[in-house]
């Protein structure tokens, strides 16, 4: 269904809360945003970021609002609620954990 | 509040679901712009820029699918889907759905009834604030052969536990009493209570209108003429009218103040009290100048409410300590052969009769085993339906449908086919409770008396009760997911190539199981239902010692400050003989006490001056025995002669003769009441034993003295054998009454009949319930085993007619297929034996001369199955008999 394979799973929930934990942003701008700041690296779908943006709405997690873009036409903002911000705080935490565990394994010489 | 928050935006994407389509589709488009606008920037031109997005994008639908779903809209839809499916697959197997709705209907409504009928007698708290600390104190006493509860107090007891116990807040003593109203209109006997004036402030029970008593006003004897009544009474006496407080009301030709009316709810502890009397009028309203003083007169409870903190159990060892305390100082029984104590039992539970919540949670649990075996039925039903679907199944399966897609579609189904049940269920239940009265004219406890046990009222129970309706629809959706799942579960993990094929041929094997178990359990069901009848049929079987029929019996009570010394029993002999004489009134007669009544007077006596413990002492006219058919067995009768100037004498029943002189005559001995040393009466007369109190204890000694001979007893019941109706018979007697005393009300009017069927009227509501409900299960049960070899012969034509195409006999077929059944049912039969083996053990204390594993019953519960089951299996066996080898061949 379209989850990145090079994406370990629930990662991209992580990725959409961080980048729009500093201001809002619509679908379009999160997709480039991860695209750019991790230099290519990650592609992220409309196929899995919309399901995704979707549910995490539902989860309560981030709200839309719908407001003009620099170019004038109107898109939908997503952004962080509250318990979004707790949210990501916990993911943060576990990415670290994770990340600091598979380092520790790959590092081992 | 996080789960609430996400169900509410679920339902906004529900609500608003245009709305949210509308900003899905411009979101979209957004993205495919954004997409176009990016491609054009690096170069393209716009026509491919267009195109290359709408591929980056790929399937725009898809994708708008995935969001809803991550929305959770799928869930909604599909239910409304399966929601349409389901009535439209109920409305098809109409004669099916009809036939489930309907026992579902049984099932449901029938357990909804009874614990309606459990809930308000059993289990509801009691009404009061703060009812836990809310408990009854009793006396008790133990003798050699056992302990006696429930007993009354006496005032002087009751006033020195009071000032001995330290665990109480307040303490509270009051007794159910019957009053004479006689202040306009015809006179009337009310229930009331006597009760001490911290009564109503302990219970914390306002008045509605006025006040109730103050706190220490029932210190001097014989005063306040005040009293609080009932709303009822309010409304019935005074038309409600709002400055009834300060009016006069006669209470056995008393004048009373009336001070408050109680609030609508309340009728007093005894749960039908009219009015409350101070008790320390009770000596001038009873005419017994030493009610209050004398230490060995028990005559009413006590209920208290517990200091805040302490337990129950400290309260009872307080009350305990108080008791043997003043028991040392005053013994109740000098020869020390009993021992006194106390305790105090949350008031709840002393409400309760153990009894009554035994044969109601009997009650329930057999409901509760009609239902499942309901269940069971439907699911095999079910089951078998959802196998006659198996292309289709199979073609969904095949395609692509999920497992669980399916499952939420048959649980659909049977969720949908519960909820229908169960509202019919509602009108069931009504029906059950509008036809158990029927069953039951006088509560199931002791003949309508007042008593402080909470009896069967099915007046207060209403099933709009939002818990009772709670409770259906609780059980119908378990009842739904009871039969639903086991079917939808098997049909899910069909494979998609089975349908077409092997199917049919499956062994059914749950099936079979739930067979089984549906007999097993309604052989419990009967085994239990039979041993009750059983019982039923013996308590029947009691010779009660009387001839009831055509009797008709009233009572009497004069007010004995009016009726001093020998006045009533003048008043009852001029009533005598004016009722004798009443058109169709062939006998009749008065005595203090009448059978099964659940009253005796019981006194001390001695027999050839030794001592003879307790004898229940009976004042009845001469013509008793004659008017109630209790046969002389030896010896004389009272005659007219036998007056208060003429020797004393006295009639002993059987039992009384046997227990005073064994095998030695009883004629000529002499017989005394301790409370009376001057009286000797001669024996002069031996009769049949009859049955005084409960009709399933054994007789009583029983002593007879003429009421022209013994001490004027102001309240008598009046007993006359009558070809007219008791209606008609009673307007009479109530004219000659009141010729003799306008002011005298007659009341508790019955027949002698009625008073026979009341006594066995709570073996006759057990028995006859299970009974019915055992033939429920039966009748269930015998549909299953029907319905399963039915279907099985159905699915096996082909198999029979080859058979027969064979060779093989028509009879042969015919026995393959009943030995099939019969068993399955024999199966059933051992399990369920043995269960019910278990089971009846719950009946012991309701049983009268039956033992729960009554082996005769037993046997006739066997005997009932296997011919209902022989029934049951030979119509689908004659069905495959007749089974045409041509037909069945060609029926493939």
């Amino acid at each position: 269904m379209g989850k990145p394979s090079d994406l370990v799973q629930g990662t991209l929930d992580l990725l959409i809360l961080k980048t729009i934990s500093a201001e809002p942003k619509h679908g379009w701008s999160i997709a480039k945003r991860i695209q750019q700041t991790s230099r290519d690296v990650l592609q992220v779908q409309q196929g899995s970021l919309y399901p995704a943006l979707h549910r995490l709405e539902q989860q309560g997690w981030i709200t839309a609002e719908w407001k003009p873009t620099e170019t004038g036409r109107t898109a939908k903002f997503y952004k962080l609620t509250a318990a979004g911000r707790k949210q990501l705080k916990k993911e943060l935490e576990n990415w670290d954990r994770l990340s600091g565990a598979i380092n520790l394994v790959v590092s081992e010489t | 509040m996080r789960r609430f928050d996400k169900l509410r935006l679920r339902f906004r994407s529900l609500l608003r679901q245009a709305k949210v389509e509308d900003e899905l589709d411009r979101e979209m488009q957004f993205h495919l712009d954004a997409q176009i606008q990016e491609y054009i920037n690096a170069g393209m031109d716009p026509e491919d820029a267009r195109s290359a997005a709408l591929r980056a994008i790929g399937n725009i639908g898809l994708l708008k699918e995935e969001c809803r779903d991550k929305r959770g809209l799928r869930l909604f839809e599909e239910s409304a889907r399966n929601l349409h499916y389901a009535i439209r697959m109920l409305r098809k197997n109409a004669t099916l759905t009809a036939v489930s709705v309907l026992t579902l209907a049984l099932g449901i409504g029938a357990t909804t009834a009874i614990f309606s009928l459990l809930y308000t007698t059993v289990l509801a708290p009691v009404a009061y604030s703060e009812a836990d600390r809310l408990v009854v104190l009793e006396p008790t006493n133990t003798a050699p052969n056992g302990t006696v509860n429930g007993m009354p107090w006496s005032y002087p007891k009751f006033q020195d536990a009071r000032s001995l116990t330290t665990a109480f807040e307040s303490i509270a003593g009051f007794a159910p009493a019957e009053f004479s109203l006689t202040d306009a209109g015809e006179p009337e006997r009310v229930r009331g209570e006597y009760v001490s004036t911290s009564y109503f402030t302990l219970l914390d029970v306002p008045a509605a209108i006025g006040r109730t008593f103050l706190a220490n006003e029932d210190t001097t004897p014989n005063s306040p003429a005040i009293v609080v009544i009932s709303d009822n009474l309010w409304r019935k006496k005074f038309a409600a009218d709002s400055g009834v407080v300060g009016k006069t009301i006669r209470i056995n030709r008393i004048p009373f103040t009336i001070v408050g009316v109680a609030p609508q709810f309340f009728k007093g502890e005894t749960a039908s009290a009219e009015l409350w009397v101070p008790i320390s009028m009770a000596p001038a309203v009873t005419n017994i100048p030493a009610r209050l003083t004398r230490r060995f007169s028990h005559w009413f409870r006590a209920v208290a409410r517990l200091k805040p903190g302490v337990a129950v159990n400290r309260a009872d060892e307080d009350l305990k300590q108080a008791v043997t305390r003043f028991e040392e100082l005053q013994p109740s029984d000098p020869t020390r052969q009993r021992t006194f104590s106390g305790r105090a039992i949350p008031l709840l539970e002393a409400k309760i009769d153990p009894n009554v919540r035994r044969a109601l949670t009997v009650l329930f649990a057999a409901v509760g085993f009609v239902l499942l075996i309901t269940c069971l039925n439907l699911s095999s039903l079910l089951l078998s339906r959802h196998l006659a679907r198996h292309t289709e199944i199979s073609t969904r399966l095949a395609i692509g449908a999920g497992r669980w897609t399916l499952v939420r579609q048959f649980m659909t189904e049977s969720l949908l086919l519960a909820t229908i049940g169960g509202v019919a269920a509602l009108v069931v239940a009504a029906l059950i409770l509008r036809l158990l009265p029927m069953l039951e004219p006088a509560g199931l406890l002791t003949g309508g008396a007042s008593t402080f046990i909470r009896g069967l009222n099915f007046d207060a129970i209403s099933l709009q009760r939002p818990l009772f309706l709670l409770f259906n629809l609780g059980l119908s959706i378990v009842a739904g997911f009871c039969f639903g799942t086991l079917p939808a579960l098997h049909v899910s993990r069909l494979q998609p190539n089975e349908g077409f094929a092997i199917a049919r041929h499956r062994k059914y094997t749950a099936r079979r199981v739930m067979l089984v178990a549906q007999v097993a359990l309604a052989v419990v069901l009967l085994a239990g239902a039979g041993v009750m009848l059983r019982s039923f049929g013996k308590l029947l079987g009691i010779d009660v010692g009387v001839n009831p029929d055509s009797l008709i019996v009233f009572r009497l009570e004069l007010p004995g400050n009016l009726y001093p010394d020998d006045a009533p029993r003048q008043f009852f002999q001029n009533l005598l003989d004016s009722v004798a004489s009443l058109p169709g009134v062939e006998r009749a007669a008065i005595a203090n006490t009448i059978p099964l009544r659940g009253q005796n007077e019981v006194t001390r006596g001695t027999v050839d001056g030794r001592e003879a413990g307790e004898v229940a002492l009976h004042i009845v006219s001469p013509g008793f025995f004659q008017t109630l058919g209790i046969p002389l067995l030896k010896g004389r009768s009272f005659t007219e002669d036998d007056r208060a100037n003429s020797p004393h004498v006295a009639v002993i029943s059987e039992s009384a003769a046997r227990r005073f002189f064994g095998d030695q005559d009883p004629l000529d001995h002499t017989i005394t009441r301790v409370s009376r040393p001057g009286e000797e009466a001669r024996i002069i007369g031996v009769v049949g034993n009859s049955k005084y109190r409960l009709i399933e204890m054994g007789p009583d000694a029983d002593i007879y003295v003429s009421h022209l001979q013994a001490e004027p007893w102001p309240g008598n019941y009046v007993v006359l054998k009558s070809r007219m109706p008791i209606e008609s018979t009673i307007s009479l007697a109530r004219a000659e009454v009141r010729k003799l005393d306008p002011l005298v009300p007659v009341y508790d009017a019955t027949t002698m009949n009625q008073v026979v069927a009341n006594a066995t009227a709570r073996t006759r509501f057990s028995s006859v319930l299970l009974a019915i409900f055992a033939g429920l299960a039966l009748v269930v049960a015998s549909v299953g085993i029907y319905g399963l070899l039915t279907y099985t012969v159905s699915q096996c034509t082909r198999e029979i007619g080859i058979r027969i195409a064979l060779g093989a006999k028509r009879s042969q077929i015919g026995r393959i297929v009943v030995r099939d059944g019969l068993a399955l049912c024999v199966v059933g039969l051992v399990i369920g034996l043995a269960g019910a083996h278990a089971a009846t053990r719950l009946l012991r204390g309701l049983l009268y001369q039956v033992t729960p594993t009554d082996p005769l019953t037993f046997v006739a519960v066997a005997g009932l199955f296997i011919s209902t089951a022989v029934l049951a299996c030979w119509l689908p066996a004659r069905r495959a008999t007749r089974v045409d080898p041509i037909v069945a061949l060609r029926h493939e």
